[in-house]
């Protein structure tokens, strides 16, 4: 029987396909079929060839934390010159993420006079995420990474599991060079993999929940068309204060402002003893990583690098270890908390609401002209 | 790159495509084969490759120069340099620390305090050494004793030391059985390939939903805190962990015999439904079966075999267990766990009339089952020891199996505390055990085989995704770490 007439190779290559068709299915936001609304808007930015002064990277806290609009008027009034400010910060990515996106924009773009980055809950402490491949930007990421540098994009078990082993005799860099190999190739064989598994996990979820968590449901507020408008109507997006997101997140910051009263909050000093969303690590390895390539990519392009504080409401201040870390990598702009830590400054924890993102954009305007 | 896992799953794809479309070609299937086991290792460690490849270019050497010398003393000398060279590699990664800690603490209890201090060296055991150091033996060995001619070339002998289904952990291949097999130009076979992949996938049921649940589950938190699940709880632990280690093993086996039918290949069976046993001599001709063959072939049939008393045949007896214990692993309760078995099986051979498989076959249903259950029990006894010594963090060896038989003469009354998941999953390998084997692989394959093309690709679809979700932790098997 010839091989390829075989009924086991039918079902070897249908099931190839199939593979290939439930990661389209289960991938499509993340390739580009159908979107999230704040990822399709970062995309449409990113293909604008037209270049910009600044960047803004981070987290949704960034997304929902600054508003260019404001950020390039106040810039302009103070410089009397036009800015042109981008903030790309998707919706619950890690650091990772932004470095991603800045290199992406280095390849087709003049370099930005500065890139802003968050640093916070989100981005200090969130890792190697396990759902990579849902915040790449396109198809042509996941090829890319295969190709170039998978070994970032690993979780964080796979990175304790390379590290366990450190090469001390390489002659040449020949057995370094073997285990990034074998990694890309696993990297790339995993991809497939990944459709029947977010089918599965789908299907567990829709029973567990009852339909109403589905793997990677787009949420009404971050459809594409919700974003449309809103960008249309504001010049922005974001979870309107009477949404029922919105009015959840506002009960979230009545009670925590109940909890920690103003004044005991702007003048809360770090504590390392005390528990908060810093207790354990301030910094996660994959954060300081990505924070240590963006330097080297704004030193080989002579951008200037800036780090933004995003705090949580009334939460906890920097650790010393992660302002010192930032101070030695770049700028750590830390926005004045006695505006931040009013109850109307944020929309739920994590978030500012517009009076926050107003005034957190109109800062870093004034920090970023005054020593431009 | 685990079995239990979506990249082998595309990785396999790729060497069974790959291997059948250069099939008319010898040297390009082959070298197919090799390359793609080379990456297979190569994703645990890179730089374990050049440890194999130090194994395979010592033992092509050695075998031929010892069929090519017509000198006993030159051929002698060549045996004794494989063994020196792969027993002494195996010997430094995975017993060094353990017999250098032992000369340590005997010579601190000798009041020689200077020799005492000994810090255990940073030894990363790699993978799949003890299975590859054996079969490597056992090529030189077999030429030795004119039982073997060396092989055609030295990509035959490579793939014969690397080949991917069975590298890491098993089944033990013989060089006789493998090596005529890459002479003949393979041929297609839908069917066996059909049943190949049927295997893999019983394979991965067994990792994925019942040996990684019953680890979970119930195992490991009965090990980790015997105390707090009392006598009950500890016995049912300790039967889940000889399901487990059952279960995982046969998986991987399972999955390495079929990948390899995929192939055209046959390896040999390493299980054969073990709790079916009436006594530990027969467990053990159906428990790792490469294994044991192996050392039956290679340590105790050179030492004599049961010839020479009672006296010689115990001593013989035990030291092939001990070396079974200690292949297992660097501590003593593998030791003890493989004497265990050494005085059981003495005292069953010694003492108890020796039956035929007839004979044994003819005995009533209650004899049976309860020679079934008698034998089990022994062999959960063992396990006590075996499974404490196996975890890699909280590792309590012989204390830890005390502890549990403390539990267990004292802790009556106290409540088991059982996951109910996985009491089930227990309860369902217990039933897949004694069901008759033609159920599953000979009526459960001509299912799988008359199916459509397009519905085996459906299930096998279905397959990877709950292999993905839920093996997301991506528990290894067990035997990697021997």
């Amino acid at each position: 029987m010839s091989f390829l007439n075989s009924k086991s190779a039918r079902a070897g290559l249908l099931y190839i396909a199939l593979c290939a068709l439930a990661f389209a299915w289960t991938q499509r936001e993340q390739l580009g079929l159908i979107t999230d609304g704040r990822d399709a808007t970062i995309r449409e930015l990113m293909r604008d060839p037209a270049p910009a002064d600044v960047l803004f990277l981070g987290s949704s806290a960034t997304a929902r934390g600054v508003i260019p609009a404001e950020f390039e008027e106040r810039a302009r009034e103070l410089s009397g010159q036009p800015w042109r400010a981008l903030n790309l910060a998707p919706f619950g990515a890690g650091r990772h993420i932004g470095f991603l996106e800045l290199e992406r924009w280095l390849e087709a773009h003049a370099p930005p006079r500065a890139v802003v980055v968050e640093v916070g809950v989100t981005s200090d402490l969130v890792g190697y995420m396990h759902q990579m491949l849902p915040r790449f930007m396109d198809a042509s990421d996941c090829v890319r990474v295969v190709r170039e540098r998978p070994h970032r994009f690993r979780d964080a078990r796979e990175m304790s599991r390379r590290l366990r082993s450190p090469v001390r005799f390489d002659p040449w860099g020949a057995f370094a060079a073997l285990d990034r190999v074998a990694m890309h190739l696993e990297l790339a064989l995993e991809v497939l993999g990944r459709g029947p598994e977010d089918l599965v996990r789908a299907a567990f979820n829709f029973a567990c929940n009852g339909g109403e968590s589905l793997y990677y449901k787009p949420d009404d507020s971050t459809l594409r068309s919700t974003v449309q408008a809103q960008v249309a109507e504001r010049g922005y997006c974001r979870i309107g204060p009477e949404s029922p997101e919105g009015l959840a997140g506002k009960q979230l910051v009545l009670g925590r402002a109940a909890k920690t009263p103003y004044e005991e909050a702007v003048a809360l000093a770090w504590n390392p003893d005390s528990a908060d969303e810093f207790a354990d690590e301030s910094i996660s390895r994959a954060a300081r990583l990505y924070a240590r390539q963006m330097r080297r990519l704004a030193e080989r392009h002579g951008m200037r690098l800036c780090f933004l504080e995003l705090p949580n409401f009334r939460g906890r201040p920097l650790s010393p270890a992660q302002v010192a870390f930032y101070r030695e990598l770049g700028e750590l702009l830390e926005p004045d908390k006695a505006v931040l830590y009013r109850e109307e400054s944020f929309q739920d924890l994590g978030h500012l609401s517009v009076e926050g993102a107003t005034h957190l954009s109109r800062f870093v305007a004034e920090r970023l002209t005054a020593r431009d | 790159m685990s079995f239990n896992s979506t990249e082998f799953v595309f990785f396999f794809l790729a060497a069974f495509y790959g291997y059948w479309l250069l099939s008319r070609w010898r040297a390009a299937r082959l070298g197919w084969l090799l390359a793609g086991s080379c990456l297979f290792y190569m994703s645990w460690n890179a730089k374990f490759i050049a440890l194999i490849a130090f194994s395979s270019v010592l033992d092509w050497v050695c075998g031929a120069r010892i069929a090519a010398s017509d000198s006993p003393r030159a051929r002698k000398a060549w045996l004794a340099l494989s063994l020196a060279g792969n027993l002494g590699l195996l010997g430094f990664f995975k017993y060094f620390n353990f017999f250098a800690e032992n000369v340590a603490a005997a010579c601190s209890r000798l009041g020689l305090e200077t020799l005492a201090e000994f810090t255990p060296w940073e030894i990363v055991l790699p993978a799949g050494i003890s299975f590859y150091t054996f079969q490597t033996l056992s090529y030189t060995i077999d030429i030795y004793r004119g039982e073997l001619r060396p092989a055609r070339s030295f990509l035959d002998f490579a793939l014969f030391v690397s080949f991917f289904p069975q590298l890491v952990a098993g089944p033990i291949v013989r060089a006789a059985d493998f090596l005529p097999q890459l002479d003949e130009r393979p041929r297609f076979d839908d069917a066996r390939v059909s049943g190949g992949v049927f295997l893999m996938l019983c394979g991965l049921a067994k990792k994925v939903l019942l040996a990684d649940t019953i680890g979970l589950e119930l195992v490991d938190p009965v090990f980790d805190a015997p105390l707090e699940h009392g006598a009950v709880g500890v016995l049912l632990g300790v039967w889940a962990a000889l399901f487990q280690f059952y279960l995982d093993f046969s998986a991987y086996s399972d999955i390495a015999i079929g990948a390899a039918a995929c192939l055209g290949f046959t390896l040999p069976q390493n299980f054969d439904r073990p709790f079916l046993a009436q006594s530990i001599s027969e467990f053990w001709r159906r428990w790792h079966i490469s294994l044991s063959t192996w050392f039956r072939d290679y340590v105790f049939v050179p030492l004599g075999g049961r010839g020479g008393g009672q006296l010689a045949f115990f001593r013989k007896l035990m030291l092939t267990m001990f070396l079974t214990g200690l292949w297992h692993g660097a501590g003593w309760n593998y030791v003890l766990w493989g004497l265990m078995h050494g005085v059981f099986t003495f005292v069953g051979v010694a003492w108890g009339k020796q039956r035929t498989k007839t004979e044994l076959a003819a005995r009533p249903v209650w004899e049976r089952a309860a020679r079934r259950v008698w034998v089990f029990q022994l062999v959960a006894l063992s396990m006590l020891f075996f499974r404490n010594g196996t975890v890699a963090e909280g590792n309590r060896g012989i204390e830890g199996a005390l502890e549990m038989l403390q539990v267990l003469a004292t802790h009556w009354s106290s409540a088991a505390n059982l996951s109910s998941l996985g009491l089930a999953a227990l309860a369902a390998a217990a039933l897949i055990h004694f069901t008759p084997r033609e159920w599953i692989h000979v009526r459960g394959a001509g299912v799988w085989r008359g199916a459509p093309a397009f519905a085996q690709a459906c299930v096998l679809v279905g397959a990877t995704g709950v292999l993905a979700a839920l093996s997301y932790a991506k528990a290894p098997f067990i035997y990697f770490q021997f």
